[in-house]
């Protein structure tokens, strides 16, 4: 009797533990899979926009965990097109960076936003190639409270302008967000052209480009943003 | 170190109180007369402890990039074993009860409370160890006065979880048993809400399709986990009232069927009681406060310094040097041709040059500036702006605009000001 008890006692610990190593065997392999999930996703990015920059690294297996700004259940980023822009938005773990005056610190902040900003079949007419990362760009972003309809209240930093940094998966726009309340949301865009910034083109017959930057800034609006805390 | 005691106390005292709860409601025998499984949850205890301790530490180190992947696993298991363990408490009283006569069964008691404390100490600890080493930035040094600070905080808040499960646990033999059984049923069933709330989110932020419904009441138990840590202790009160109700049933004077030790006796019941149940009120409203007044203090909303004043004539405003040679942080305004109130700032650097911009930035508009403990801090993104980069573009820099310095003083045109004021709108 004895021995039976002390057997199904060792199946369940076991098994238990057994679950959490595979699970941890798992990680090692997903962190094992990371520079080649971010590899494909920067040649992705170089050479075709429509598959979205680590598109479905919520899924297991990829690198660090990144979940798209959408509705819940969304597991791929949604891409929109405004212009001649592609523009994508995900967030996951805050990172620190350098120089560290720059914005939130990892430690202060709940996740890192990050506008992955690519040029389309219209930005060919402006020089670019399709699914080139657009630099230059000034991105200023608003997280809306859906529940007040005014930017959210009691977090940092949920409103500004983007810095535009690399990753190991490539360039973006982002920037480390303090948001503890989980919530229904809205996140805006508002994206300057290059020109604000200076960025001059070609107009010559010869060597010039034959389209021209906007000159409003482009409204991107991610609706239903079912955002929840994370542990990453 | 107020922050990491905030975060600390919370999240390690669920673990606390459950350890306590299952050690009281499933103790039996003493000595030799001890079922085998009685060491069993202190092995649930260990084995969580240390593997939390190496999943914290993978973590750390990013040999691990995703706690999901093991947090899924775990917290499956952990909702599972919740609602066993919730019923083995349930059935505790005729477990324990002559449990010589089922010793199977009070071995799958113990079994089954050994695994939930494993997965819930599992669960928990990672994000308090954690805690501690998001604080270290990359290439920064470790061993700081700060971080001392940090881990002071850390250890005053995993003892006060402590503290608070042991003043509880002095109501096991004062309160009525029911009394005890229902406060830890109900603190059970808040923890499977808290673990299932864990594992929502997990699903949330995966692939599931929550209905808007589903994600408002996902919202709400995230929204209100302080709350639920703060039920978990107020459920207490139900031994702490049956506490004080039993030490004052207790009769200690004109009883002449007993003798001058047992009236001797319940005195001491009765100021046990008593004691027993005034304490744990006291371990309840420190938590309370802990979570209410102690977050909202890591919390404070800064206000601005007042502007000061300076000369200004034919377009130009004038501040001498002695005014702003403190190395301090001084603020000033100045009302645009346009009508826009603006504000600038100046701070004395350490090399002796003037750090000076406008009391706005680009990533956080007109937030401001505000000075602690010798930083410079933006008001709204908490960035401590590196004092040497004052006075260079970008980021979450002051504006820089042209000044001169010279004669003792800082002269700024008011055109370069009135030029700049659309990061006041």
């Amino acid at each position: 009797m004895k021995k039976n008890i002390t057997t199904l006692l060792g199946v369940l610990l076991a098994g238990s533990m057994a679950f959490s190593l595979a699970a941890c065997g798992n990680s090692t392999a997903s962190n094992g899979s990371t520079t080649a999930s971010n590899t494909t996703s920067s040649s992705a990015a170089a050479s075709d926009n429509s598959s979205s920059s680590d598109a479905g690294a919520s899924d297991a297996g990829a690198g660090f965990e990144e979940v798209p700004v959408g509705p819940s259940g969304t597991a791929e980023e949604q891409d929109q097109e405004a212009g001649p822009l592609t523009v994508g938005a995900v967030y996951f773990q805050p990172i620190d960076m350098e120089p560290a005056s720059m914005g939130l610190k990892a430690a202060d902040a709940s996740f890192h936003l990050e506008a992955d900003i690519h040029g389309n079949e219209q930005a060919v007419d402006l020089g670019y190639g399709k699914g080139d990362f657009i630099p230059d760009l000034t991105v200023n972003y608003t997280i809306i409270d859906k529940s007040t309809g005014k930017e959210v209240e009691g977090g940092k930093a949920t409103s500004g302008t983007f810095m535009q940094m690399n990753a190991s998966d490539g360039p973006h726009y982002g920037a480390n967000v303090k948001l503890d309340k989980a919530g229904t949301y809205q996140l805006k865009l508002s994206i300057e052209s290059p020109a604000a910034k200076g960025w001059m083109l070609h107009v010559d017959p010869e060597t010039g480009v034959k389209g021209h930057f906007w000159t409003e800034p482009i409204e991107v609006t991610f609706d239903n943003w079912d955002y929840a805390p994370r542990q990453w | 170190m107020l922050e990491q005691f905030v975060t600390v106390m919370p999240g390690t005292l669920a673990p606390a109180l459950l350890i306590m709860c299952l050690s009281v409601m499933l103790t039996v025998g003493e000595g030799r007369d001890k079922p085998i499984s009685s060491r069993w949850r202190l092995w649930g205890l260990l084995i969580g402890l240390v593997a939390a301790i190496v999943f914290a530490a993978l973590r750390a180190t990013a040999v691990i990039n995703q706690r999901t992947f093991v947090n899924y696993p775990v917290l499956v298991c952990a909702v599972i074993v919740d609602l066993l363990a919730l019923a083995a408490v349930l059935a505790s009283p005729a477990i324990t009860r002559d449990w010589t006569k089922h010793r199977a069964l009070m071995h799958v008691a113990n079994a089954v409370a050994a695994v939930q404390i494993a997965l819930t100490v599992f669960y928990a600890l990672p994000d308090v160890i954690l805690q501690l080493t998001i604080w270290v930035e990359p290439d920064a040094p470790v061993f700081t006065s700060d971080m001392l600070l940090r881990a002071l905080g850390f250890v005053l808040g995993v003892a006060a979880s402590i503290v608070v499960a042991a003043i509880f646990r002095t109501m096991r033999s004062t309160a009525v048993r029911w009394a005890f059984t229902t406060a830890v049923a109900l603190m059970m069933a808040i923890l499977f809400v808290q673990h299932l709330t864990g594992l929502m989110q997990i699903l949330q932020a995966r692939r599931m399709r929550f209905t808007h419904t589903m994600f408002v009441t996902l919202a709400w138990s995230i929204n209100h986990n302080d709350q639920m840590i703060m039920a978990q202790t107020f459920v207490f009160l139900i031994p702490a009232v049956a506490s004080i109700v039993a030490g004052f049933r207790m009769k200690t004077r004109n009883v002449p069927d007993l003798n001058e030790a047992q009236i001797r006796g319940n005195k001491a019941f009765r100021r046990r009681a008593i004691a027993a149940a005034a304490w744990s009120l006291v371990a309840m409203i420190a938590v309370t406060c802990t979570l209410t007044v102690g977050k909202a203090a890591t919390q404070q909303t800064i206000t601005l310094s007042p502007p000061e004043a300076y000369a200004l004539s034919d377009g130009v405003a004038t501040i001498p040097f002695s005014q702003v040679e403190d190395g301090h942080l001084h603020r000033f305004e100045y009302k645009a041709a346009d009508g826009t109130v603006m504000r600038f700032i100046i701070i004395k650097k350490n090399g002796g040059a003037y750090g000076i911009g406008l009391d706005a930035c680009e990533n956080c508009g007109d937030a401001g500036y505000y000075e602690k403990d010798g930083k410079i801090i933006c008001k709204k993104c908490e960035v401590a702006i590196n004092l040497a980069t004052i006075g260079f573009k970008g980021g979450c820099n002051p504006v820089p605009f042209p000044y001169k310095t010279g004669n003792g003083q800082i002269t700024i045109q008011t055109s370069d000001l009135d030029a700049l004021s659309a990061h006041f709108r």
